[in-house]
């Protein structure tokens, strides 16, 4: 049995306007994540993988389908049961500094969700565990007692890292979690990641739409297009055998910092649209 | 690989940027050279706040009055002098002399005009006769010159209906239409999705491509310097601290920093080592 199993998820956002269209961002999603791996789901602004991370974690209830973790239906659970399973379920959000509550202090802030889950631990324990934290996402521990506003980027992430693992999840979502961060710092903190999953064997689902990261770390990827996957494969086997022509167009679209190695995304010149290019390419 | 010359577009020799603030006066950029041949694009990439953008922006007299630029050259061919020119007369340079395509569409657009004002006003701006009429076959020949599939719904649209790949085409549309010889684009494609900033960079490139145009292309991404620049700047603190062809400086880069940028860029086939 995988850690996190999603089944058949639909969703359906109404429209913002009135004589809008309704958005269907997940049209019978399926996907599993084992345990200590990084699942990568890959797709372009509108294509759903946000909503995906976001039912993955019951913060959007799904219209119909089913989201189990180690086998518990997380839409058949109360709202007590559904809290303490969150301590095993934790989010990375895209902007650290917008996910930080700029007025409180960044010790208070990882210590958040142990007050939640671990009250019986006590002021003292919960802060000593904070520090370690903090010094364990590479912060010193004096930082306890500054505001996010005070922090770069990176360190911001780094804080936004602590207070998710601070509970000791065994699966943690992570949207986007470096695309807002400058490149030196950006593989600093995928470093980070992979060290923290490998030391507490957390899953990751790994939102992302730069191919350059997932394919650096994730173990598989499920590439998301108009709301639907279309292909989930091993890393190294969707890089060398991209089947869909969505995939295909993706992996053509990427940049080499090699000169030498120019990109191939001559593939889908002439069309206006990447939804052209998708329905009129012929399947390698 | 494109009709690339001698002959130069853009000179610019020494230029520094300092900024008056509350808390004293700050030096963004200290002495940058860059010079810009004709068919030519010339990447400026860097981190934030190594000073590439403000670099383009002081060129272009962008910067906030408590600003102060000053240069021993910043020569644009067909024209003159660009620091010696009254920052009241610039709006004559930018649009027909240099196009500019900065990295926020929505920042670049009248919220509260039609997309075919922006086109009229920029046309009614440097020349004084046009009809609407004109204008607007102008504008739809742009906007379909850039790949928009609808341009007469685009014309009678507002900026925020657009998607921020639409909005960026219709923001190269405009910096384009009066045929500048020079673009200069300050991250055009960040945020975009992998497959929109292929198309755009395309455009911008074919653009530029046609008739020995240049482009002055500010990115922090690695991969759009090694696949559409000639030449590449290298910025930090405010300094070059590399330049030459991108060949040169992205297979073999000198520099240490140079050299830890390109590091930090996951390669194709590579996965990351967590050891470091």
């Amino acid at each position: 049995m995988s850690l996190v199993e999603i089944e058949d998820v639909h969703k359906v956002f109404p429209a913002r306007q009135r004589g809008g269209e309704p958005v269907h961002a997940l049209k019978g999603v399926s996907l599993h994540v084992n345990e200590g791996e990084t699942l990568a789901v890959i797709g372009e602004s509108g294509s759903g993988k946000s909503t995906l991370g976001r039912v993955a974690l019951r913060l959007i209830d799904v219209d119909s389908g089913a989201v189990r973790i180690d086998g518990k239906d997380l839409g058949a659970m109360d709202a007590n049961t559904l809290r303490r399973q969150r301590a095993d379920m934790q989010l990375v959000f895209q902007e650290p500094f917008e996910s930080l509550n700029p007025r409180m202090a960044i010790g208070a802030i990882v210590a958040e969700p142990l007050q939640i889950h671990q009250p019986q631990l006590g002021t003292t324990e919960i802060r000593r565990q904070v520090l370690s934290t903090l010094e364990h996402v590479g912060l010193p521990q004096s930082f306890a007692d500054r505001l996010p506003g005070e922090l770069s980027g990176g360190q911001q992430q780094r804080v936004g890292i602590a207070r998710a693992i601070i509970s000791r999840p065994r699966f943690v979502v992570l949207d986007e979690p470096t695309s807002s961060l400058d490149l030196s710092i950006r593989a600093q903190i995928l470093a980070l990641l992979a060290e923290l999953q490998r030391e507490y064997s957390m899953a990751y689902l790994f939102v992302s739409h730069d191919m350059h990261t997932v394919e650096w770390v994730s173990d598989r990827i499920a590439v998301m297009y108009l709301g639907e996957i279309v292909e989930t494969k091993p890393t190294r086997e969707l890089f060398d055998a991209p089947e869909h022509p969505y995939t295909q167009t993706l992996l053509s679209a990427r940049l080499s910092p090699d000169p030498r190695e120019p990109h191939a995304y001559k593939a889908f010149a002439g069309h206006k649209t990447v939804r052209d290019a998708v329905e009129n390419q012929e399947p390698a | 690989m494109n009709a690339q010359s001698e002959e130069l577009a853009l000179e610019v020799r020494n230029l520094a940027v300092s900024i008056k603030t509350p808390h004293g006066v700050v030096h963004p950029v200290k002495g940058v050279d860059l010079t810009v041949h004709k068919g030519e694009i010339v990447g400026i990439v860097g981190e934030s706040g190594c000073g590439k953008s403000t670099t383009i922006k002081g060129l272009l007299r962008l910067l906030p009055a408590n600003s102060t630029v000053t240069a021993d050259k910043a020569q644009l061919a067909g024209y003159g002098d660009l620091l010696a020119t009254p920052v009241r007369r610039m709006r004559e340079v930018r649009g027909a002399k240099i196009g500019f395509v900065a990295q926020n569409p929505f920042g670049s657009l009248n919220p509260i005009y039609k997309i075919e004002r922006q086109f009229y006003e920029l046309q009614k701006a440097h020349k004084t006769k046009v009809s609407r009429k004109e204008s607007r076959e102008i504008a739809l020949r742009m906007l379909d010159g850039v790949g928009i599939v609808n341009p007469a719904r685009v014309l009678d649209g507002y900026a925020h209906q657009l998607s921020g790949g639409m909005a960026q085409r219709v923001v190269i549309a405009l910096a384009t239409t009066l045929s500048p010889q020079l673009l200069i684009a300050d991250e055009p494609t960040t945020g975009l999705d992998a497959t929109v900033q292929a198309q755009i960079l395309d455009l911008i490139s074919g653009f530029v491509h046609q008739e020995g145009r240049s482009m002055v292309l500010v990115t922090h991404d690695l991969g759009v310097i090694a696949q559409y620049c000639q030449r590449v700047v290298v910025m930090y603190d405010g300094q070059v601290v590399e330049h030459g062809s991108v060949m040169d400086v992205m297979v073999e880069p000198q520099h240490p920093y140079t050299q830890r940028l390109i590091a930090s860029v996951p390669k194709p086939g590579e996965k990351l080592d967590v050891s470091r």
